[in-house]
């Protein structure tokens, strides 16, 4: 299922962080993983994902590093949370689940879990 | 498929970039299409060297990531999405990840580029104004002022007269012009050689007292200067190089270049019936001395009153010279004038008018004439200085202009400059409306002011202050009227003086008459009324009567002069002028100044060594020397 621009502009930020809550990921990881996580209701395209991730480091809700990956011998960018980022996520969360249950009253969304809990 | 595991460079070490985006690139393992899609996306970006390897260290290992995951090359780059919708998101995000510094440096040049593409369209649009816009003449003052002139008929016009008797008249020796002996009084130097100088005049004179003796002196405007005038000049060595250039008269003339030749002419007219009337005096010619007075005064009544203030200063002066001869005549000779005399004198002083304080009418439309030769019209009284104006003004006004400022000066640029300048300063200078409406609120002010005695002049008025009070730049904005304003302040006072010099010459000649009657001079101005004189004539700096006392047992009249204090009629600087302490000054400055300089001088007024700007002191209204 393809989510409209807009919706996705709102979710997918607090998408990254929640993937990012629990271990710092690199670009292609976070990707692969919102796509297998939401069964590619979340899937954006790399070209979404760096300009969304340039402006959580911009707005100081995530950092990166290049670290070397032990695998192959390349370096990757990885994303972590930072305290602020923590911070929004949590008002986010409460936000999302704010939005979700109010369209659950109004019949709008059926007996599904929370998206952020997939995430989780 | 095999794990990419060349390594790729870091883009940057302590900030400062090591590698290029392309050696990044080159280096990695990715596939060709793979290469092509990063080196797109990077080189659109357009973000600085480093930005640009670290991001393209970054999509590199992204490729690498997804290729070492088994995924497809080609799926890859179909994933990725629009490469260049990608490099505008990355840079927008990228460049809002740049430190204050570099935010207040973009927003800074964002606020210049938007300045400038506004300020190259003002000048766009100014350019056309300027360039493009045609003065409009929707009027021809000149022609109305000749209108005026044309419904005068021809037996009350004096100039065709003055115009013939120039023709006969002998100019003055370049000697007495040099040494100045205008002013010569008889026993003083200069009054011989002047005496001898007009002698071969004075069989005119009968001719041009019957000239004077006309109502008006219908002359019209014209740049075409009178073909008698100019035959004057050139007998007399002072012609004007420019007059005989301006002969070919326009349709509609610019009033301000309009030449005024016949000012001098009058004054030397004027000065003729005053040593005349000296001689008159000496030799106990008691009807040629009031001839000759009312002469002058008839010429100065014609040569004024036009709204010019040059024409109603010259009028003014010439008026004044018959004050000086019949002050001569009343105080050194009194019984030169009969009774009937001294009255038809006196009703002829009375029935000049004031001057200037009337009004300046044609200095006004001399102005307004200007500006429409200067500026654009857009039929709603607002316009601009257009290119072919400044050209234009740049002629009218000659070489004068070329000591002002800027746009002004137009004929001493070059006319690239004055094509590209032109606009800014057709933006810079004031708009017509604006111009037109200060010009005529400062002249408004100045005409209400100068209707009102000087006792009843505002305590804050400051002449022609109100455009030397503007800042800097509004008074370069208002150039054309700083240009164009004559000293109004100043030139208000001419006419208060003659008329106080008026006033004084009616009482003296009052008092003169009460002595006939009574045998002597009376006690207060006040016994002259209302026989003698309707009113006692006020003091026009305090507005008391004028101040009187009899010294040597002759009459003294005075005014309290600029520091409104009576002194018991001691002159400033033992000077007898009424000019040089009658003016205008805020009764409050006036009294700081009196205070300061009496101060210095332990209290003595008059002293020939006070300063030349003091102001301690009368001033003598008769006799006037």
């Amino acid at each position: 299922m393809k989510i409209e621009t807009e919706l996705m502009r709102g979710a997918g930020p607090t998408a990254v962080l929640k993937l990012l809550q629990r271990r710092a990921m690199y670009g292609y990881e976070i990707v692969q993983s919102l796509g297998e996580k939401t069964e590619g209701v979340l899937q954006m395209g790399q070209s979404t994902l760096y300009p969304m991730l340039y402006n959580l480091e911009a707005k100081g809700l995530i950092e990166a590093e290049w670290r070397e990956a032990g695998d192959g011998g390349r370096d990757r960018k990885y994303y972590n949370l930072t305290s602020s980022g923590r911070k929004k996520l949590a008002e986010d969360t409460k936000q999302w689940n704010a939005l979700v249950g109010a369209l659950s009253s109004l019949g709008v969304l059926g007996d599904q879990n929370s998206a952020l809990e997939v995430l989780a | 498929m095999n794990t990419p595991t060349i390594k790729v460079p870091s883009a940057s070490s302590h900030g400062k970039p090591r590698v290029t985006e392309q050696q990044i690139i080159d280096a990695s393992a990715i596939p060709e299409a793979s290469k092509t899609i990063v080196r797109a996306i990077v080189g659109q970006t357009r973000l600085r060297r480093s930005e640009r390897a670290e991001l393209a260290r970054e999509l590199c290992s992204h490729f690498e990531e997804g290729i070492a995951a088994g995924a497809e090359p080609n799926v890859l780059a179909m994933e990725f999405g629009d490469p260049k919708r990608a490099a505008k998101l990355i840079r927008r995000a990228v460049v809002r990840k740049r430190g204050w510094a570099d935010q207040v440096v973009r927003r800074f040049k964002q606020g210049m580029a938007v300045a400038g593409v506004l300020a190259l369209g003002w000048y766009g649009v100014m350019f056309v104004r300027y360039n493009f816009g045609e003065p409009v003449l929707s009027r021809n003052y000149t022609a109305e002022y000749n209108a005026e002139v044309a419904r005068v008929p021809e037996s009350d016009r004096a100039w065709p007269m003055y115009a013939d008797l120039l023709r006969r008249w002998t100019p003055y020796a370049p000697e007495i012009r040099e040494k100045n002996y205008f002013e010569s009084k008889p026993g003083e130097e200069g009054y011989e050689a002047m005496m001898a100088n007009i002698k071969p005049n004075l069989p005119l004179l009968p001719v041009l007292r019957e000239a004077a003796a006309r109502p008006s002196l219908g002359l019209p405007m014209s740049m075409a200067v009178d073909p008698a005038v100019l035959d004057y000049q050139r007998r007399a060595g002072t012609l004007d190089a420019n007059l005989p250039s301006m002969q070919t008269d326009s349709e509609n003339p610019a009033l301000i270049a309009i030449p005024l030749p016949h000012l001098g002419l009058m004054r030397v007219f004027a000065r003729t019936l005053a040593f005349d009337a000296a001689e008159a005096i000496r030799a106990g010619d008691g009807p040629r001395v009031e001839a000759n007075v009312r002469a002058m005064l008839g010429i100065g009544s014609q040569t004024g009153g036009t709204g010019i203030l040059i024409n109603d200063l010259v009028s003014i002066a010439i008026v004044a010279l018959g004050y000086d001869t019949i002050s001569d005549c009343l105080y050194g000779h009194p019984e030169l004038l009969d009774d009937a005399a001294l009255k038809r004198i006196a009703h002829a002083a009375s029935s000049i008018p004031p001057s200037i304080s009337a009004g300046m009418g044609l200095e006004r439309e001399m102005f307004m004439d200007v500006v429409q030769r200067v500026y654009s019209d857009n039929g709603r009284g607002d316009g601009v200085i257009v290119n072919r104006g400044l050209r234009d003004f740049g002629a009218l006004m000659g070489d004068g202009v070329s000591d002002s400022n800027l746009m002004m000066q137009s004929n001493a640029l070059p006319i690239f400059g004055r094509n590209l300048l032109g606009p800014v300063a057709a933006g810079f200078y004031a708009g017509r409306k604006d111009l037109t409406s200060m010009y005529d609120r400062m002249v408004t002010n100045v005409e209400r002011v100068g209707a009102l005695p000087m006792w009843e002049w505002p305590e804050d008025f400051e002449g022609d202050a109100e455009y030397e009070r503007l800042p800097t730049i509004e008074k370069q904005r208002y150039l054309l009227l700083g240009m164009m304003m004559p000293a109004l302040g100043k030139a208000i006072q001419a006419p208060q003086a003659a008329m106080q010099q008026r006033d004084g010459v009616l009482t003296a000649i009052a008092l003169e008459l009460h002595k006939r009657r009574h045998g002597k001079y009376p006690a207060t101005l006040a016994e002259l009324t209302p026989d003698l004189l309707p009113a006692v004539l006020p003091d026009r700096i305090d507005g008391r009567p004028i101040r009187y006392k009899i010294v040597d047992g002759r009459p003294l009249l005075y005014s309290v002069g600029v520091d409104r204090i009576d002194d018991g009629g001691v002159p400033l600087h033992g000077d007898r002028a009424l000019q040089r302490n009658f003016r205008w000054m805020s009764p409050r400055l006036a009294a700081e100044r009196r205070a300061s300089e009496l101060q210095r001088s332990k209290g003595v007024v008059g002293t020939a060594d006070a300063p030349p700007d003091a102001i301690a002191g009368d001033a003598i209204i008769y006799p006037i020397r």
